[in-house]
C-alpha cells in the first residue's frame, strides 16, 4: 500500500472508464430481465393475489426450526450488512405512491376482530424520473448507495458524511466513548423511524453515528457496524505504526483501502458460499470493465431477501469469558426479542456490549432455510406511525411488483433455468404441504406464469440454502460486482496492493476482524463464524423460539391528526370570531360616538362648558352641553326661573328653547346614574308632553343634585308632576327622542298618510295595510310639527287655521286618522269641496263670509316661510291683483264662497298645479313640461316581460361601459381561477399536492390567483390623480372613470369572496396535511425540512410557519378593513374607516410575506401587483406634488343649514377645471392624524381664490364650523388649510356635450356653482372656447330656497352673465309636498301672478328660473328634454346629490333612453356618494 | 426646491444614490455574499493518482454559488496515464441554488460533466438537504429572503431617486427606508445563513484544511450602504427640519 494511490470516490462515480455512472450512488437498478409492469411502463399489476394472503399462506409457521446446515445467526445478520453495503432501493418517491395490501379477514395480526377493512400500506420506491414514461424505458428504481463493495456501510456515500465521521487525527474515525462512535448530536441524516414498541418519535441523539443511515435498526446489525468501525480504527493505528510519517489523510485512505479489501474478501469468498450452501463464485480472473456492477432488480427485490428466512425471532446473548455462559435474563426473558428492539439497538449494544451480542450470534443456530419467516419479521417489523407493524414478506412481494419483476418462470428462463410447474417448484414441499400449493394455485387462478418470483424463489429453498434461481441471481450479482470493480483488491491493475498484501488479505476472515475489534478470546469463537459445527466452542443452550419470549407489542394505528383536534377546532373558532369581534369593535366605536356626542379628541371647542357665571343672582342657572344629535353638541346655559326652564345661548345671546311647566303636566326626568363616568358629567333628559326631549350634560354630579332640587321646586310651584329616575347613559341616549329621531317618525307619518290618501304605494315605507294596532294610528303630531313639515311657523295663520280645522278630537294634536281624513277630502273631493275647505279655513267666525284681510293674512303667512324675496308693498299689491284678476269686486270687504271659486277656478283638476310657465315656449311644449314636477302615473303600459327586456336594453345602453368592464373583470377572474385550477388539478403533479389535498389545492391556488389579480386591480381604482389625468384622454370614452370607487367596492367584494374560498380551502387542506405521515410531508413540503423526530402538527402549520401566521394575520386584517368599510360604519365612523383602510399597506405586505416561504409553490403575487403598485406609487407622488400647504382662508362665512363657506388663497400652480374636487385638511382641525376631506370646488377656474361650500355633517366639518365661529367672534386668524388636488370628476365633462342636463341636490349643487360660472364666463366671451354647449338645463333640487341663499346669489350672477340664454334653470322646492298640497296651490297662484307683473322674475328667488313645488319627476323631464332635442345624438346628464336622487335620475335616464333615439349619457358625480337625501328633512340648527 | 441653490448637498446625494443603486443591483446578482478560498492538495480526476496543488474558492450569492478552481502545480504523479497540461486550468462555474433540488441537479450534472473532484466535493456540500447537512438549504433560504428584502430595498431606492427628482422634500424618508431595508437584508442573511460551513480538504502540507465560508464583500458593502443611507436620509431630514436644505 502506498501513500498516494488513486482515491476511490465515496459516491462510486468514475469507477468504470466508459460508464462513469456505473455503480454510483443514485444510479438505476440493473435490469437483467424484462420488466413486468401491467401497462408495460410503470403500473403495478393489481390482478395478482394479495401479498398478505400469500404471506399468510406460505410464509407463516413455527419459529425455532433449527437450520439444517447449522448456519449461525451471525450469517443472518451479516447478510443484512452485505445488503446495506450494496443497496438501498426502498427510498420514498415523490409524489408518494401508496399501494394497499388487502389483509384477509381474521388475519391474526392485522385483523383480529374480523373487520375486513384493514389494508397494509406500501409505498412505492424512488425511481429515476427520466424513466417510466414510455414502453421502451419502464420505471427503473434507484439504488441510493454504491453497488460497489466499497465500505459505504462504514463511511457513507458522501463527503460531508465521511467528514462528520472522521476524527482527522491519525486517520481514525471519530470516537465518542472509546470503541464507539459518537452519538448523533449533530443530527446527520440517520434513519429514525418511531420504534413500534414505543410508538412515538424519539430523538435522533440516541443513535450512533455510522456510515449507513439504517445501521441502528437492530442490535445484530449495529454490532457489525461497530465492529467494522473499530476495524477501521484498528487498521489505521497499525498503519500509523508502520508509517508514522503519513498524514491523517493518507492513513485514513490506506485504512479505508484495507477495510474495503477485507470486506470484499469476506463477502465474496466467505459469505457468499456460506449463504449459497457452498456454491462459490467463479475464480477471479481479471478486472472486466465491460461488466455492469449494478444491483439487479431480481437481486434486490427477490433473491437477496432470502436470508429473511433464517433470521431468528430473538438473539441469545453470551457472556464474555471462557466459561460459555449465556445470559438467561435479558429484560426478564432468556433472549432478546427482535420485534421489541427495532430502532433501539444502541441501548442494547451499550448495555450488553458488542462482544456479548457477537458471541451470542456465533453460537446461535439460525432458522431453517425454508419458506417460513419468523413473526418478528413477518408480523412485527417496524412500520410508519399510522401502521406501526408491517410484514416483510408481503412488502417483499409488493416490492417485486413495484419493481416490475418478471414472474417466476420468466425469471428462471432468463437465468437459463427451465420453467417449473406447481408441483415441481419444490417437490419435497409439495409432498408435505400439498394443500398449500393447491391453495397457492388457487390464488393465482392456476396460472403458474403469474407467480411472483419472490414467492417461487423462496419456495425453492430447502436443506441447502436458497434454491437454484436465487443462487443463480446472487452468484451472478456478486460476480458482476467483483469483476466490474476497478478497485477490487485482487485487481493488480489498479496498483493498490502488491501481491504480498493481496495474499494477506485473502487470509483475512470475519473471525479475525471480530478478534481484532472485540475482547473475544480466540478460543471462544469457532473458526468459521458463519457455521456452528460439531466441536465448536459453546453451543447454544436451546433453539430460540417465540414461546418463552417477550410478546411483541401489537400493531397500532394512529392518525397523525389525533392531537390536532383541539388546536384545529379552536383555530377555526378563532377565525370565525375575528369578523364578529371586528364588528363588535365597530359597534362600540359608533356607540361611543353616539354617547359622547363627539369624537373625544375634537371636543376642544364644542364641548367646553361655557364659563360665564350667572347673570341674575336670584335665578338658578347652570352651564351645560346640549346633546342634539350624534355629531352635534352645543354649549348652553340652563336657567330655571319660576315655572320655566330656559336654554340660553352661552354669553347671553338669545333663547334657544323654553320649557314652561303647566299645571297638572307630567314632567319626566331621566338622569345618569351618579358617578357613572369620571370623564363626562351626568346626562339629564327632560321630557314634557309633546315636546322633543331635551338632553344635556351637566358638569358634575353636584350640579345634577342642584339642578334636580331646583327643577323640583319649579315644577311643584305649578302643581305639575315630576318623575325622576336614573339610567345608564346609553339607555338615556337611546331613549332620547331628539329632533332628528322625531323627524324620522314624522317623515314616516306623512309619507304613510300620503301614500294612503293617494294610493301611491311607492311613497309608503312598509306594508300597505291599514292596521288598527299599527303604531301609526296612535301617532299624533303637534301643531309645531305640522308647521315645520309644511315649512312654516307654528304661529302662522295658515297653520293655525289648518290645524284647528283638522284637529277635531283634541285641540292640541292631530291624530293620523284626522290628518288622513282631511287629506282625503282635499284630494278625492270635488273641486267644490276643496274651495269649501279653504273657505272654511279662512272663515274664522263661521259667518259664511271671509274678511279680505283674513285671506290676505293667510296668503302672506304662506309666502313668508317659502322664502319670498319681495317686500311688503309688493306683496300687498300682489294679493290685491290676484283677487282683482279673478274678477272679484274690488270694493267688497268680504269674499264669498263664489269669489273663492273664481280665484281658484282657473285651475281645473286636469291641470296639474306645480309647473313653470315659460312665455317663449309654444303651448304644446308647455303641456309636457308642465307635468314634470309631479309624480304621475306612467302612461306607457307595456306587458311585463317586454318591460323587463326594454329595461334591460335601456340599462345596457346606459351602462354599456360599466357592463363591459365588469364583464372583462369577471372573465379575467374566472380565467385566472380556471387556469390555476387546471394547472393543479390536471397538469403537473410534481409533488404530492394533489394526492394529499385533492381538488382543495386546485381551488385554493385558483382562488389565490384570482385574489392576487383583484388585489392588484383594486389599487388601480384608487389612483385618483392618474384617473384625473386619464379622464382627459381618449381612454375615458371606454372606461367609466366616475365609477372608480364603485368598481373599487366591487373588486373588493370579489376579493373577499376569493379570500374566503382560499381560507376555507386551506383550512381543509391543512386538515389533510395534518393527517400526513412524515414521508408524505417530506414530499409535500420540500422546502421545509424537519428533524427526524419532529412531526409537524396543525399548530405548527398555523402558528409556526410564516405562511400560516401571515394567513391568520391576513384574515384579521381583512376582517377589520371590510367590517369598517361597511356602509353603516362608513357613515357613522368614517374616521375609523379611514384609519382601518390604512391597514391596506399591512395587507399587501402580509400577502407578500405570505407567499414568500414557497410552502406549496413559488409565489406569484409579486408579479400581479408589481405594475399596479408602481402606478399607485406614481399616483401618490403626483398627489404629493399637488399638495399645497398652509393656505390662508381669506374669507369665511357661516351660512344657514349648517353650511360653511370658505374662500382661500389659490396657489399659483393650482389649476383645475370646473366640476373637480379637492381634498382639504387642516392640522388645526384634525381630530387625529391629519385627516383630509373631499369637497367640490365652487369657484370657477377663472377666479383668483378657491371657494368651498361645506355642510357640517360630522366631527371634522362641525369642528371646522366651530373654528370659524371662534375666529369670527374673537377676531383671531382662521385656521390654515392644506389642499390636495384637484381630482377629476364626471362633472367636468359637461363641456363636451351640446346639450347637458345638470342635476344638483342639497349640498351637491356646489360643483355647479363652479360649472355654471365657468360656462357663462367662457361662453360670454365671444372668443373661441372649447365649450360645445348650446343648451344647459340646470335642475336644482332643494328643500327650500332659504337654505341655499348663497346659491341663489350664485345663480343670479350666472343669469346676469348668461346673455345668450344657454342656461335654463329649474328649481324644485321639495319642502312643500306636491300638487295636492293646498299650500302649494296658493304659492303657485301667487308666484304666477308675481311673475306676470315682474317680467318673469320669481317672487321667491328673484330669478328667472322656474320654480316647481314638489319632487322632480325625472322620467318626464328627460322625456321632454329628449323630445326637444331630438336632433342631438347625445345629451349629457350630470348629477350630484344624494343617493336616492341619483337612483331616480338613472331610472329616468334609462326610461328616456328606451323611448328615444337620443342617448342620455349619465354621469353621477363622485361626491354623490355620501350625501344624505335631504328632501323632507333639512332643518336649521341656528 | 433648492436643487439649484443647494448644489453641494444635491450633488452629494445624487452620487450617493447612484452608488447605492449600483451596489444593490450588484449584490443581488453577484455571488459575493459569503465565500472563502483555500489552497488544497488534491486529486482532480479518476484513473490517475497525480496530486495537484490547487486553489479552490467558493462564492455564495443570493441565488447562485460560484465555485472556482485554479491549478497551481503538479505535486506527484506516477502512473501510466498521459500527462495533461493543466497549467492553464481555471474553472469558474456558477450554480443555481434557488430551487429545492437545483443543487442536487447541479451536482448530478457536474458529475456527468466530470468536473474535477474538489469542485464536486464543494457541490456535494451544497446539494445535500437533510438534517444537519443543510448548508445549501440555509444559504438558499437566506438568499431567498435576503433577495426579497433586497428587491424591496431596490424599490425603495428607485422611489428615492424619483422623489429626489420630483419631491426633494420627501426623499429623505424613502432614503431611510432604503437604508433600513438594506440593514434588514444584512441581518436576515446574518441570521439565516449557516454559521459553519466547513468543507474538508487536504492542505498543502497534507494537513486537514477547511474551506470555510465567511461573509464577504457584498455583505459588508450592503451593510455599509445601509448605514450610509440611514445617515444620509436622517441628515437630509434634519437639514430640512432646520431649513438648511
Ligand atoms: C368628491 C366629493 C366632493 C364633495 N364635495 C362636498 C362639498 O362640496 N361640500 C360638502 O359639504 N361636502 C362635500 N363632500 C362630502 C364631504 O367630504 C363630507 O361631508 C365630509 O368629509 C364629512 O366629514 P366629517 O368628518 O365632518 O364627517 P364624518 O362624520 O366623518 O362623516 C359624515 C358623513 O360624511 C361622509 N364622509 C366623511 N368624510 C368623507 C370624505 N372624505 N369623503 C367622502 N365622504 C365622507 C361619511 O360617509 C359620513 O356619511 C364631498 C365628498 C366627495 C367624495
Ligand atoms: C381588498 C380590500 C381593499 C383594498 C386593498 C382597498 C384599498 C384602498 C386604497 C388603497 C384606497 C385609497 C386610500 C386613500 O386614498 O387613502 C382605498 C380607498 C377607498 N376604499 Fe378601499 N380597499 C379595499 C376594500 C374596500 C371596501 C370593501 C370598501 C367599501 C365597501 C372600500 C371603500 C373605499 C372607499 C370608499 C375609498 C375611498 C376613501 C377615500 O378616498 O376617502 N374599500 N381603498
Ligand atoms: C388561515 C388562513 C390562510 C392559510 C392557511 C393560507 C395558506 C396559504 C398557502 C399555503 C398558500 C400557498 C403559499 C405558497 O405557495 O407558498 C397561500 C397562498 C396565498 N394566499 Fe393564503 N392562506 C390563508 C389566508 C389568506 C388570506 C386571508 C389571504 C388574503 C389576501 C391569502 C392570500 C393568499 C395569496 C394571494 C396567495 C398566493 C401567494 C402567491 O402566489 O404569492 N391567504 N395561502
Amino acid at each position: 500500500i502506498h501513500q498516494n494511490e488513486e482515491f476511490q470516490k465515496y459516491d462510486g462515480w468514475y469507477n468504470n472508464l466508459a460508464n462513469i455512472k456505473w455503480g454510483s450512488a443514485g444510479s438505476r437498478l440493473h435490469r437483467d430481465a424484462p420488466s413486468n409492469y401491467q401497462d408495460g411502463v410503470y403500473a403495478v399489476n393489481n390482478s395478482l393475489p394479495s401479498a398478505r394472503a400469500l404471506s399468510n399462506l406460505l410464509f407463516k409457521g413455527e419459529s425455532g426450526i433449527p437450520n439444517t446446515r447449522n448456519v449461525t445467526t451471525l450469517l443472518a445478520f451479516f447478510s443484512q450488512v452485505v445488503a446495506y453495503e450494496i443497496m438501498k432501493s426502498n427510498g420514498v418517491s415523490c409524489p408518494l405512491e401508496t399501494l394497499r395490501i388487502p389483509v384477509p379477514k381474521y388475519d391474526e395480526v392485522f385483523d383480529k376482530k374480523g373487520e375486513d377493512n384493514t389494508e397494509i400500506p406500501f409505498i412505492r420506491a424512488k425511481y429515476d424520473k427520466s424513466t417510466g414514461n414510455g414502453l421502451n424505458s419502464p420505471r427503473e428504481q434507484i439504488n441510493e448507495v454504491t453497488s460497489w463493495l466499497d465500505g459505504s456501510f462504514i463511511y457513507g456515500t458522501s463527503e460531508p458524511w465521511v467528514a462528520s465521521l472522521r476524527s482527522f487525527k491519525n486517520g481514525r474515525l471519530l470516537e465518542g466513548v472509546p470503541g464507539y462512535p459518537p452519538l448523533n448530536n449533530p443530527h446527520i441524516p440517520l434513519n429514525n423511524p418511531a420504534p413500534p414498541q414505543i410508538h412515538r418519535l424519539m430523538s435522533p441523539d440516541r443513535l450512533f453515528m455510522l456510515g449507513d443511515s439504517r445501521v441502528n435498526e437492530n442490535p445484530g446489525l449495529l454490532s457489525f457496524g461497530l465492529i467494522l468501525f473499530r476495524w477501521h480504527n484498528f487498521l489505521a493505528d497499525r498503519i500509523n505504526i508502520d508509517h508514522p510519517d503519513w498524514t491523517d489523510e493518507q492513513t485514513f485512505q490506506a485504512a479505508r483501502r484495507f477495510v474495503i479489501a477485507s470486506l470484499q474478501k469476506i463477502i465474496a469468498y466467505d459469505f457468499v458460499p456460506a449463504l449459497l450452501g457452498g456454491i462459490e463464485l467463479d475464480p477471479y480472473t481479471k478486472y472486466m470493465p465491460h461488466v455492469p456492477p449494478g444491483i439487479s432488480h431480481a437481486f434486490s427485490a427477490a433473491a437477496f431477501r432470502f436470508p429473511h428466512s433464517i433470521v431468528p425471532p430473538a438473539m441469545l446473548l453470551r457472556k464474555r469469558g471462557k466459561k460459555c455462559e449465556f445470559r438467561t435474563e435479558v429484560g426478564g426473558y432468556p433472549a432478546l426479542r427482535l420485534c421489541q428492539n427495532w430502532w433501539n439497538a444502541q441501548d442494547i449494544v451499550r448495555e450488553y456490549s458488542v462482544d456479548e451480542i457477537v458471541l451470542g450470534m456465533a453460537s446461535q443456530i439460525a432458522e431453517r432455510d425454508d419458506n417460513i419467516v419468523v413473526e418478528d419479521l413477518r408480523d412485527y417489523i417496524f412500520g410508519p406511525m399510522h401502521f406501526s407493524r408491517l410484514d416483510v414478506v408481503a412488502s417483499s412481494i409488493m416490492r417485486g411488483r413495484d419493481n416490475g419483476l418478471p414472474p417466476y418462470n420468466v425469471l428462471r428462463r432468463v437465468f437459463s433455468l427451465e420453467p417449473k410447474t406447481w408441483q415441481t417448484i419444490n417437490v419435497e414441499f409439495y409432498k408435505n404441504h400439498r394443500e398449500k400449493i393447491e391453495a397457492l394455485k388457487e390464488l393465482y387462478s392456476g396460472n403458474i406464469d403469474a407467480l411472483d418470483s419472490y414467492v417461487g424463489g423462496m419456495l425453492e429453498g430447502g436443506e441447502n440454502g436458497p434454491g437454484e434461481l436465487f443462487i443463480a441471481i446472487i452468484k451472478d450479482q456478486f460476480q458482476r460486482i467483483r469483476d466490474g470493480d476497478r478497485f477490487w483488491f485482487e485487481n493488480r491493475l489498479n496498483g493498490l496492493f502488491n501481491d504480498q498484501e493481496i495474499e494477506n488479505i485473502r487470509k483475512w476472515t470475519l473471525r479475525d476482524i471480530i478478534k481484532a475489534t472485540t475482547d473475544i478470546d480466540e478460543t471462544m469463537l469457532q473458526k468459521d463464524v458463519f457455521f456452528f459445527k460439531e466441536g465448536d466452542p459453546c453451543p447454544q443452550p436451546f433453539q430460540v423460539n417465540t414461546t418463552n419470549l417477550e410478546p411483541c407489542v401489537p400493531f397500532m394505528r394512529s392518525t397523525y391528526w389525533t392531537d390536532n383536534d383541539t388546536t384545529y377546532v379552536f383555530t377555526l373558532i378563532g377565525l370565525i370570531c375575528i369578523p364578529i369581534i371586528c364588528f363588535g369593535i365597530g359597534r362600540f366605536l359608533v356607540n361611543r360616538r353616539v354617547s359622547i356626542g363627539h369624537h373625544q379628541a375634537c371636543d376642544s371647542l364644542n364641548t367646553l362648558f361655557p364659563s360665564e357665571t350667572c347673570s341674575k343672582a336670584e335665578v338658578y342657572g347652570v352651564n351645560a352641553l346640549e346633546w342634539i344629535q350624534e355629531e352635534y353638541i352645543r354649549q348652553v346655559r340652563v336657567e330655571i326661573e319660576n315655572s320655566t326652564m330656559t336654554l340660553l345661548k352661552p354669553r347671553g345671546r338669545g333663547v334657544l328653547r323654553k320649557l314652561r311647566f303647566e299645571e297638572g303636566q307630567k314632567i319626566e326626568i331621566i338622569h345618569s346614574i351618579p358617578q357613572s363616568s369620571k370623564v363626562h358629567g351626568p346626562f339629564v333628559l327632560i321630557s314634557q308632553k309633546r315636546n322633543n326631549h331635551i338632553v344635556f350634560r351637566l358638569p358634575s354630579d353636584y350640579d345634577l343634585s342642584q339642578f334636580l332640587e331646583n327643577i323640583t321646586v319649579a315644577v311643584r310651584s305649578v302643581n305639575a308632576q315630576l318623575e325622576a329616575r336614573s339610567e345608564e347613559n346609553y339607555v338615556i341616549l337611546e331613549h332620547a327622542v331628539t329632533k332628528e329621531k322625531r323627524q324620522d317618525e314624522l317623515d314616516h307619518f306623512f309619507r304613510e298618510a300620503y301614500a294612503r290618501a293617494f294610493d301611491k304605494n311607492d311613497l309608503s315605507d312598509g306594508t300597505f295595510t291599514i292596521n288598527e294596532d299599527d303604531e301609526m294610528y296612535n301617532e299624533t303630531i303637534t301643531r309645531e310639527e305640522l308647521a315645520s313639515a309644511m315649512g312654516m311657523r307654528e304661529n302662522d295663520v295658515f297653520v293655525k287655521r289648518l290645524f284647528a280645522m283638522t284637529a277635531k278630537q283634541n285641540d292640541d294634536s292631530i291624530s293620523f286618522q284626522e290628518f288622513f281624513q282631511s287629506l282625503k277630502s282635499f284630494t278625492k273631493g270635488t273641486q267644490h269641496d276643496k274651495f269649501r275647505q279653504i273657505f272654511d279655513m279662512c272663515d274664522t267666525e263661521g259667518t259664511g263670509k271671509v274678511l279680505r284681510k283674513d285671506f290676505a293674512d293667510l296668503i302672506r303667512s304662506l309666502n313668508k316661510k317659502a322664502g319670498i324675496a319681495i317686500d311688503q308693498t309688493k306683496e300687498d299689491n300682489l294679493i290685491r291683483s290676484v283677487i282683482f284678476n279673478a274678477g272679484v269686486k274690488q270694493k267688497s270687504e268680504y269674499l264669498t264662497e263664489r269669489d273663492f271659486e273664481l280665484i281658484f277656478g282657473k285651475f281645473s283638476d286636469d291641470r296639474p298645479v306645480g309647473f313653470p310657465v315659460n312665455r317663449n315656449q309654444p303651448t304644446s311644449d308647455r303641456a309636457s313640461l308642465n307635468s314634470f314636477a309631479v309624480v304621475e302615473k306612467s302612461t306607457i303600459d307595456i306587458s311585463a316581460p317586454q318591460t323587463y327586456w326594454r329595461n334591460l336594453t335601456a340599462f345596457l345602453e346606459t351602462y354599456r361601459q360599466h357592463v363591459f368592464i365588469l364583464f372583462v373583470f369577471y372573465a379575467a377572474n374566472i380565467i385566472l381561477f380556471l387556469e390555476r385550477f387546471w394547472h393543479y388539478r390536471y397538469m403537473t403533479e410534481h409533488r404530492d399536492l394533489r394526492r394529499v389535498m385533492g381538488a382543495g389545492i386546485a381551488i385554493t391556488r385558483g382562488a389565490a390567483g384570482s385574489l392576487s389579480f383583484c388585489m392588484a386591480l383594486v389599487l388601480l381604482t384608487v389612483c385618483r390623480n392618474l384617473i384625473t389625468i386619464l379622464r382627459e384622454t381618449v381612454i375615458s370614452q371606454f372606461i367609466p372613470f366616475d365609477s372608480a370607487i364603485g368598481f373599487h367596492k366591487i373588486i373588493a367584494l370579489t376579493a373577499a369572496f376569493w379570500a374566503t374560498v382560499h381560507t376555507v380551502g386551506h383550512c381543509v387542506n391543512f386538515y389533510h396535511v395534518g393527517t400526513q405521515s412524515q414521508e408524505g410531508l417530506t414530499c409535500l413540503f420540500q422546502e421545509a425540512v424537519f428533524g427526524s423526530n419532529f412531526l409537524p402538527s396543525i399548530s405548527y402549520w398555523f402558528f409556526s410557519t410564516i405562511t400560516g401566521l401571515t394567513g391568520l394575520a391576513l384574515v384579521s386584517v381583512m376582517c377589520i378593513i371590510y367590517v369598517f368599510a361597511l356602509p353603516c360604519f362608513i357613515r357613522r365612523a368614517y374616521h375609523a374607516f379611514r384609519l382601518t383602510h390604512l391597514l391596506n399597506i399591512a395587507f399587501y405586505a402580509l400577502t407578500i410575506l405570505h407567499g414568500l416561504p414557497k410552502l406549496l409553490d413559488s409565489p406569484k403575487f409579486g408579479y400581479y401587483i408589481l405594475g399596479p403598485v408602481i402606478l399607485f406609487v406614481f399616483d401618490r407622488i403626483i398627489g404629493l406634488m399637488s399638495y399645497y400647504k398652509k393656505l390662508d382662508i381669506v374669507n369665511a362665512e357661516i351660512l344657514p343649514s349648517d353650511i360653511i363657506f370658505i374662500e382661500f388663497r389659490r396657489p399659483r400652480s393650482f389649476i383645475y377645471k370646473s366640476g373637480q374636487w379637492v381634498t382639504v385638511s387642516s392640522p388645526a382641525i384634525s381630530c387625529s392624524g391629519n385627516e383630509s376631506h373631499a369637497f367640490s370646488i365652487a369657484s370657477s377656474p377663472q377666479d383668483s381664490t378657491v371657494k368651498l361650500y361645506i355642510k357640517a355633517v360630522g366631527p371634522w366639518t362641525w369642528k371646522l364650523r366651530s373654528e370659524i365661529i371662534r375666529a369670527q367672534t374673537y377676531n383671531s386668524p382662521y385656521p390654515l388649510i392644506h389642499l390636495k388636488g384637484p381630482y377629476g370628476d364626471g362633472n367636468q365633462e359637461w363641456m363636451n356635450f351640446k346639450v347637458a342636463v345638470m342635476v344638483g341636490g342639497g349640498i351637491g349643487v356646489t360643483p355647479y356653482a363652479s360649472t355654471l360660472n365657468d360656462l357663462v364666463q367662457l361662453t360670454s366671451q365671444d372668443s373661441f372656447n372649447r365649450v360645445r354647449c348650446e343648451k344647459v338645463y340646470f335642475l336644482w333640487v332643494c328643500p327650500s330656497h332659504k337654505n341655499y341663499e348663497w346659491f341663489v346669489d350664485v345663480l343670479k350672477e350666472v343669469e346676469k352673465q348668461d346673455r345668450k340664454g344657454i342656461i335654463e334653470t329649474h328649481i324644485f322646492v321639495t319642502q312643500v309636498f306636491n300638487k295636492f298640497d293646498l299650500r302649494t296651490t296658493m304659492l303657485y297662484i301667487c308666484e304666477q301672478h308675481f311673475r306676470g307683473t315682474n317680467s318673469g322674475v320669481s317672487m321667491f328667488t328673484g330669478l328667472h328660473a322656474q320654480n316647481h313645488f314638489g319632487r322632480p319627476d325625472f322620467k318626464s323631464i328627460f322625456r321632454w328634454i329628449a323630445n326637444r332635442h331630438e336632433d342631438q345624438e347625445e345629451i349629457g346628464v350630470f348629477s350630484c346629490g344624494p343617493n336616492q336622487l341619483n337612483e331616480k335620475i338613472s331610472e329616468g335616464c334609462s326610461e328616456a333612453n328606451r323611448n328615444h333615439a337620443t342617448n342620455l349619457d349619465l354621469v353621477i358625480s363622485e361626491n354623490a356618494v355620501n350625501l344624505q337625501y335631504d328632501m323632507l328633512c333639512e332643518f336649521d340648527h341656528l | 426646491p433648492g436643487v439649484r441653490k443647494k448644489r453641494v448637498v444635491t450633488t452629494i446625494v445624487y452620487i450617493l444614490m447612484l452608488f447605492v443603486g449600483a451596489s444593490i443591483i450588484a449584490s443581488i446578482y453577484f455571488p459575493c455574499w459569503a465565500g472563502g478560498s483555500q489552497k488544497i492538495y488534491t486529486q482532480f480526476r479518476a484513473h490517475s493518482n497525480e496530486r495537484i496543488l490547487a486553489n479552490i474558492g467558493v462564492d455564495i450569492g443570493l441565488q447562485k454559488v460560484n465555485v472556482t478552481l485554479r491549478f497551481e502545480r503538479l505535486l506527484s504523479s506516477n502512473d501510466l496515464l498521459p500527462e495533461v497540461d493543466m497549467t492553464k486550468l481555471y474553472y469558474n462555474e456558477g450554480f443555481d441554488i434557488s430551487g429545492v433540488s437545483s443543487m442536487s441537479e447541479a451536482l448530478n450534472h457536474a458529475l456527468t460533466q466530470g468536473l474535477p473532484y474538489p469542485m464536486l466535493s464543494v457541490l456535494e456540500y451544497f446539494s445535500l438537504n437533510q438534517d444537519a447537512f443543510d448548508w445549501g438549504r440555509h444559504y438558499r433560504v437566506a438568499g431567498h429572503y435576503t433577495n426579497a428584502v433586497m428587491w424591496f430595498g431596490f424599490a425603495c431606492w428607485l422611489l428615492s431617486v424619483i422623489l429626489i427628482l420630483l419631491l426633494p422634500h420627501d426623499a429623505y424618508k424613502s432614503i431611510v427606508a432604503t437604508g433600513c431595508s438594506l440593514l434588514v437584508a444584512c441581518l436576515l442573511y446574518l441570521l439565516m445563513s449557516p454559521c459553519e460551513l466547513r468543507i474538508v480538504f487536504t492542505g498543502e502540507n497534507l494537513e486537514r484544511v477547511d474551506l470555510t465560508a465567511t461573509f464577504s464583500f457584498c455583505f459588508y458593502l450592503i451593510f455599509a450602504n445601509g448605514i450610509l443611507c440611514i445617515i444620509c436620509g436622517l441628515g437630509l431630514g434634519l437639514c430640512q427640519h432646520w431649513r438648511v436644505y
